[in-house]
């Protein structure tokens, strides 16, 4: 029987960024992973997250994999995510800058990030913590000494302008955060830009709630902003990312101890696996994770479902 | 196009008799337009508005409805692409795939794991609704065996792979047919012939959509209606295409042939991947092979999550939560179980990184706001969760933060909890690293 | 332009070319003809001359050319008979010759106090943050050493980057703030630059860096460097003492750059139109030294964000909630206690002294604890976007801002206030002043987009109350008038809201002067301020374009709007009809409008009636069926004030087919329904309305209104 394919016409593009000479994420021309319908150039990348100080509250069996003597240092532990784990970034998340922890200071954030840069060949996202006060003087500093070009994040609603300045001043690339909320972001993307910060150097962070635990709002908001993208508005065109291993590791679901529920460390893998996959099909051009097994198991599936697509492959 | 409310309403005969029990025809027009009644239940519908309402009110995907145990299960009926457009509405079904080549014991020991696969999550229960009886043996006695020890120890719908015409038939008699799927039968003509009657549900399965197509117009030829639909797939960017296109047919294209659910048999080497696109994008059931409660669990959760109607928002489990790890002098925050509150207050609470106590207030899924207007967040209902949430024990004080916005039922707080110190937080989440470390401190 | 002024620019032209000529030719000899002529560590060379040419200078020969161009081309300009893009042109000239000269000298040896790119880049991300607020260029010195000290500190306060260069009659500014031992350092905001007047370039060729770091701009795109400069380099030039001929061309060159000049001597002014027809102005002067820097800000146009509210008290919105019991009260005002009010009121900017407060009256430490006094509280407002509409926005804000300090309790508004102070405030130091320092505060940081100015007075005095009262309620009498005078006719734009599209995702409201959001909490004047205060916020500017049908309220340029804002599923849109393309409700309806078939109304339901009504429903299935974003024609979600207004339902007939809803609503509408019933010529209709104490299902109500003959009865039915 004749089946006339209902392919959809997509108007507008998804911005493409060149992170590296390796990983290039987004332009997409159609809705995600849609490739029936047309090019999706590149395919997602998988960052992995590494802490500058050691991330004690991990649950046992994600931390045993990075706690040991060799992997003391935030430097080596981004190594061995590069070269042994796969990842295509860095996801430099600094939270021992936080004013109520270790209060690293700018200066000395900075330097942190300097040695990761200098440690591995990926793009690096870098994230401070803290209040507003403290992020900024970090984004700052951050930004001027980098020693190469950056992503940084995160822009808010309330504290989008030192960032945006410091990021202009060192041509970096930002990210920008919206509490999930389409209009938000876009508010957000326009007020970035009012700055005269080119939308090609944003990526938009939606906020990831977790498997179960307001995973279903991320998923449509990133639905509903690439609908917008499509509908060619030219502000919702920035590539998004995901931080899915921060919003799996905590959750209750993953400490059970009962055999109806599957081994542990399994159910961990497959429950940050599970939500950074449903974000790739709602969206994501980065997903950030914390376990190695999930790298694998999310670049398997990435690579089944870019299959017949002619598309890049990140890290080669 | 689908009728509006009104144009539903001037179908009835406006009698306001309440025999569909509601008590106004306009109420019944509602909720026909909301597709949550039939017409039948109208006792005095003229035919021709049966008629309309019937074509109109049939969604263009097929709904197949079974019975699990009490309850119905429905699957299709889907009329959206996207969830935030609606809803989706009835959730993908999960399948096991059992093979009747085990001993006795074996399988009622593999049947007891399957049936160990039960969670709650938010006031629901999560579980496989189906199980799939593979015919290795090729033993027609064994395989009725096997399926009566199925039917009889378990209420899952029960889908019966690679059987023959033979098989099928003396199953029918063995099993309910409202439990029964067929998949995979060996004589499809033939099977047609003896399902006619009891219009038991058929996977058609092909290697393409044109090929799937043609057997599904044959089947509709003779006037079988419980279709459903299976591609054969060498990697998930065909499952995708299949099942958007297929999708995207019947909805967008009101092609009726594609408007069947779809049934997606996993791939064992990626049977977690090819279950979360199927359930994520579109499949009606999605069949595993290997699988355990590492998997089924997040699988449940991701369905979950996905078939959550979008207006009205999912919940989460009162109780106490802990965020970070408190200790018996850290501060007990109480706030509604709307998912996105407590999503947002945790959060909001991990920044601050002085660990707390969270105390999720069952207040049906409201915001505090909403909640409280509506009598579901009063002081009554904080202390009575309060005092019933085993959190005396955990803590050594009794001070308990209220939200700003709820900062009137102090008072009445003040008087369930009387030994209580009760102080008002902040109204924005945003606010409340500030607030513990400003005030609480 | 003034004659004068372009004389004396003219001439500061010709001083500055022989002054550069001399500069080059003595230190042609001194440095190698392959010596690079650059400012020390910075990718921008000679960053004005770049800016502007996008060239860069490498030799010392260049720099002989560079001049050589110059003076040809200038080389007619000889009299005053030159206009003010010509005059202003020269002042270019002239500070690139300074540059020039400064780089020679520097590339020589000489000390010369160039900002390097890495200082640039730390203050500039301040700048564009917002941290700094402005720029102050100091040139000459001030009257004595005291002075300059107060000039610098109420600079500092302001969060202003000073930098100071050249002298007047020999003394400069940086020996006065040195000898009275002020701390010149970038962490103290101030920056020496030089003595000479052509140091005052390095800070100009600070600005211009700028605009090519953060304004994503390149060498050669003069223009938009210098709209740049002008648009968003919040920098001013404060002349002190007097000028030269030099320090007028130089000066022209920062007004070209579009940075104002204050002098705290007289000169004659220049001013120019700006985009919104307000004079902006180029050239003046403010002989009182202390309101000298005030002068500039409101020049300039600068905004000084701040971030803590300066009271003895904690300030958070955590207290907002706080209640102050009786037991607890220092001091109270109104409620029952005492006569108060409280108003803002709209001034031209030049009546409006910015940051006075004045208290009038019994001060909290001369009465007895526990007393009451009376209060008015008095706000006049001032500023480039304000609008006497926004008035009653920035009045109802009294209530939030005032509660979010610890111990200060704010209830009411308007004549019906109540305030109390409690006990531990009092202790902490509060005084009633620091009531006037809140609304300064939060007024000039929340509404900065559209408030420049804002002065406080304050009565606790029962004759200056009883005086101002009057006038307070006139104010609000006229203030009344014109929002009931205004309807949807006598405006072009309506506002949208959108806030409500993080749940349902293709809702739009679109609010007119007489139909509220649904929500009820947005009416058309609080969207028109939101979109003033933020422009790419959720309350857009809706031009109502052509009507397209006035009965119920449609027009092609609102239907195009919620066309596109409803992500292209609504293409039409009428304001006042219940059953023809309704619009849609996200689900934050304060009422729910049902229609009632065979009554040939509708009812009305609110949020707080959980019952059943006469529809067969409960609020809560209706709310299942009007939430969403869908059009439900013969459902309707409205705020509750849209009951008593004229274009209720009115393709419909409006009230006249309102045949029931709670009693207590009615009752709270009571007045304002009966005088809609008393204008649509249906008197006594309010009595013909059932309520729940009368029937809750549709045949005892078909009954009623029987009874009651409602007028719905005769209109024939709705569908």
């Amino acid at each position: 029987m004749e089946f006339e394919k209902p392919l959809a016409e997509w108007k507008g593009q998804v911005q493409e960024i060149k992170l590296s000479d390796k990983v290039i994420i987004g332009g997409e021309q159609v809705f995600p992973n849609y490739s029936f319908d047309g090019k999706c150039s590149n395919k997602p990348a998988v960052a992995i997250e590494i802490n500058d100080v050691f991330p004690e509250n991990w649950p046992e069996n994600l931390k045993e994999i990075w706690n040991t003597d060799t992997l003391k240092s935030p430097v080596e532990r981004a190594k061995k995510a590069e070269k042994e784990f796969g990842a295509d970034i860095i996801f430099f998340d600094m939270i021992g800058t936080h004013q109520d922890r270790e209060n690293i200071s700018a200066n000395q954030a900075a330097e942190n990030m300097n040695a990761i840069l200098k440690a591995v060949d990926t793009p690096v996202i870098v994230r401070p913590d803290g209040n507003f006060e403290k992020q900024n003087k970090i984004f700052a500093k951050c930004c001027e000494l980098a020693e190469r070009q950056i992503i940084i994040g995160s822009a808010k609603e309330d504290n989008y302008r030192t960032i945006t300045a410091s990021a202009l001043a060192g041509n970096h690339f930002i990210i920008a955060e919206a509490p999930i909320d389409v209009n938000i972001q876009k508010q957000l993307n326009i007020l970035i830009t009012q700055m005269n910060f080119p939308l090609e150097r944003i990526i938009m962070d939606p906020m990831t709630g977790g498997l179960g635990y307001g995973f279903e709002y991320t998923y449509s908001v990133m639905e509903r902003i690439r609908l917008q993208t499509f509908m060619d508005d030219p502000f919702m065109i920035p590539p998004m990312v995901c931080c899915v291993g921060q919003e799996t590791w905590k959750i209750k679901e993953i400490k059970i101890e009962d055999e109806k529920y599957g081994s542990k460390p399994e159910r961990g893998i497959n429950w940050e696996t599970t939500t950074a996959i449903g974000l790739i099909l709602s969206g994501a051009n980065i997903v950030v994770v914390r376990h190695p097994e999930s790298v694998i198991k999310i670049k398997n599936f990435i690579d089944s479902i870019y299959q017949k697509s002619d598309c890049l492959q990140q890290g080669i | 196009m689908a009728l509006t409310g009104l144009q539903i309403f001037k179908l009835l005969p406006n009698k306001n008799c309440g025999e569909c029990d509601v008590p106004t025809c306009l109420a019944f027009a509602m909720k026909l337009a909301g597709k949550i009644a039939e017409p039948q239940a109208c006792p005095y519908i003229s035919d021709e508005a049966m008629e309309i309402l019937g074509a109109a009110q049939t969604p263009p995907i097929k709904k197949i409805i079974f019975k699990n145990g009490e309850k119905e299960i429905s699957i299709g009926a889907e009329t959206v692409m996207f969830r935030h457009e609606k809803t989706f509405v009835n959730q993908t079904l999960i399948a096991l795939e059992m093979t009747d080549n085990l001993s006795a014991e074996e399988f009622e020991n593999e049947l007891k794991r399957i049936e160990s696969y039960k969670y709650e999550r938010v006031g629901e229960r999560l579980e496989p609704e189906c199980i799939s009886l593979k015919n290795v043996s090729d033993d027609k006695n064994n395989y009725l065996l096997k399926l009566e020890t199925i039917q009889s120890k378990t209420e899952k719908i029960i889908i019966l792979s690679d059987c023959n015409a033979e098989i099928i038939k003396e199953a029918m008699q063995l099993v309910d047919n409202k439990r029964l799927i067929l998949n995979k039968v060996e004589d499809l003509s033939e099977t047609l012939n003896i399902i006619s009657d009891t219009q038991t549900p058929i996977v058609l399965s092909a290697k393409n959509i044109e090929e799937l197509l043609e057997k599904v117009e044959k089947c509709e030829a003779q006037n079988f209606k419980n279709i459903i639909l299976s591609i054969d797939f060498n990697n998930l960017n065909e499952l995708l295409e299949n099942n958007v296109l297929l999708r995207r047919s019947a909805i967008e294209k009101g092609f009726k042939l594609a408007g069947y659910p779809i049934l997606t048999e996993c791939t064992e080497e990626d049977e977690l991947h090819s279950a979360i696109l199927g359930i994520c994008k579109y499949s009606s059931i999605v069949l595993l092979k290997k699988f355990s409660g590492a998997s089924l669990f997040p699988l449940l959760t991701l369905r979950q999550n996905i078939f959550t109607d979008p207006q009205k928002p999912l919940q989460i489990d009162p109780g106490i939560y802990q965020v970070g790890e408190p200790d018996e002098s850290s501060p007990l925050i109480v706030t509604t179980n709307f998912s996105l509150t407590y999503f947002i207050v945790s959060g909001e609470i991990e920044n601050s990184i002085s660990p707390a106590w969270l105390c999720i207030v069952d207040a049906e899924g409201m915001s505090v706001l909403t909640a409280w207007s509506a009598n579901k967040f009063s002081g009554e209902i904080v202390g009575k969760a309060i005092l019933n949430s085993g959190i005396e024990e955990k803590i050594n004080h009794k001070k308990v933060i209220i939200p700003g916005y709820v900062a009137i039922i102090r008072g009445e707080l003040e008087d369930k909890l009387p030994e209580w110190e009760i102080l008002v937080g902040p109204q924005e989440a945003a606010d409340i690293p500030k607030y513990l470390k400003e005030i609480w401190k | 332009m003034s004659k004068q002024i372009i004389e004396l620019a003219i001439q500061g032209y010709q001083e500055q070319l022989n002054n550069t000529k001399a500069v080059v030719q003595k230190t042609e000899n001194k440095i190698p003809a392959d010596k690079k002529i650059t400012f020390p560590e910075t990718a921008y060379n000679l960053p004005l001359y770049f800016a502007f040419t996008g060239k860069k200078i490498h030799s010392i020969s260049d720099a002989q050319n560079l001049i050589d161009e110059i003076e040809k081309k200038n080389s007619n300009i000889i009299s005053a008979d030159i206009d003010l893009t010509e005059t202003l042109d020269l002042g270019i000239d002239t500070i690139i010759l300074q540059e020039l000269q400064l780089a020679v000298e520097s590339s020589a040896g000489e000390q010369i106090n160039f900002i390097p790119d890495n200082v640039l880049r730390s203050l500039g991300v301040q700048l564009v943050s917002g941290d700094i607020s402005g720029i102050a260029v100091i040139i000459g010195a001030a009257r004595d050493e005291e002075t300059a000290v107060e000039i610098i500190r109420t600079l500092q306060e302001k969060n202003i980057l000073s930098v100071l260069a050249a002298d007047y009659e020999g003394k400069t500014m940086f020996e006065q703030l040195s000898n009275q031992n002020v701390e010149m350092t970038l962490d103290t905001y101030i920056v020496h630059l030089g003595n000479k007047t052509e140091s005052v370039v390095l800070g100009l060729n600070w600005a211009i860096r700028a605009a090519l770091t953060y304004g994503g701009l390149e060498g050669g795109q003069k223009e938009k460097c210098l709209k740049y400069c002008s648009d968003r380099i919040p920098a001013f030039a404060l002349v002190l003492g007097g000028v030269d001929a030099k320090k007028v061309a130089t000066a022209v060159g920062a007004i070209a750059m579009g940075f104002p000049i204050i002098c705290n001597f007289e000169v004659p002014e220049i001013s120019v139109k700006d985009d919104h027809g307000f004079e902006q102005k180029l050239l003046t002067f403010e002989l009182n030294s202390n309101k000298l820097v005030e002068k500039c800000l409101e020049v300039r146009n600068i905004k000084v964000k701040v971030t803590e509210v300066p009271i003895p008290v904690r300030y958070s919105s955590a207290f907002e909630g706080e209640r102050v019991r009786k037991e607890d009260v220092a001091l109270e005002f109104g409620g029952k206690y005492s006569k108060a009010f409280e108003f803002v009121e709209m001034k031209n900017l030049d009546e409006v002294e910015n940051g006075k407060i004045e208290v009038i009256g019994k001060k909290i430490n001369e009465v007895e604890e526990s007393s009451a006094l009376p209060l008015g509280i008095v706000v006049y407002v001032a500023g480039r976007k304000m609008q006497k509409d926004f008035e009653p926005i920035l009045e109802i804000r009294f209530h939030n801002f005032l509660n979010q300090a610890t111990g200060i309790m704010h209830i009411g508004h308007r004549s019906f206030v109540w305030l109390r102070i409690s006990k531990e405030a009092k202790k902490a130091g509060f005084k009633i002043k620091h009531l006037g320092t809140i609304l300064q505060t939060k007024f000039l940081d929340e509404f900065h987009s559209i408030i420049d100015k804002v002065e406080i007075h304050i009565y606790t005095e029962l004759e200056m109350i009883n005086k101002f009262m009057p006038t307070a309620e006139k104010l609000y009498h006229e203030r009344d008038q014109r929002m009931g005078a205004m309807t949807d006719e006598s405006v072009d734009v309506f506002y949208s809201c959108t806030l409500c599209q993080s749940f349902a995702p293709n809702h739009v409201c679109i609010i007119t002067p007489e139909r509220l959001g649904l929500c009820g909490a947005y009416n058309w004047l609080d969207g028109k301020a939101a979109f003033q205060i933020s422009p790419t916020g959720p309350n857009q500017p809706v031009e109502k374009g052509e009507v397209v049908n006035a009965e119920i309220g449609e027009w092609e340029g609102v239907n195009e709007f919620v066309y596109k804002a409803s992500n292209n599923t609504l293409e039409r849109f009428s304001a006042y009809s219940l059953i023809k393309y309704p619009m849609t409700s996200c689900g934050c309806f304060e009422c729910i409008i049902a229609i009632l078939p065979g009554t040939g109304g509708f009812m009305i339901v609110d949020r707080t009636f959980l019952e059943m009504t006469p529809c067969g429903m409960t609020f809560s299935t209706l709310a299942g069926v009007v939430g969403g974003g869908q059009q439900t024609p013969g459902f309707l979600g409205i705020g509750l004030n849209y009951i008593v207004s004229k274009k209720f339902v009115s393709a419909e007939g409006g009230l006249k087919r309102l045949v029931w809803m709670p009693s207590y609503v009615k009752e709270r509408f009571r007045e304002k329904l009966d005088k809609r019933a008393d204008e649509l010529v249906v008197p006594g209709l309010v009595d013909k309305i059932a309520d729940e104490t009368i029937c809750s299902d549709l045949a005892g109500l078909i009954e009623f209104l029987a009874e009651k003959d409602h007028p719905a009865l005769k209109m024939g039915e709705l569908i």
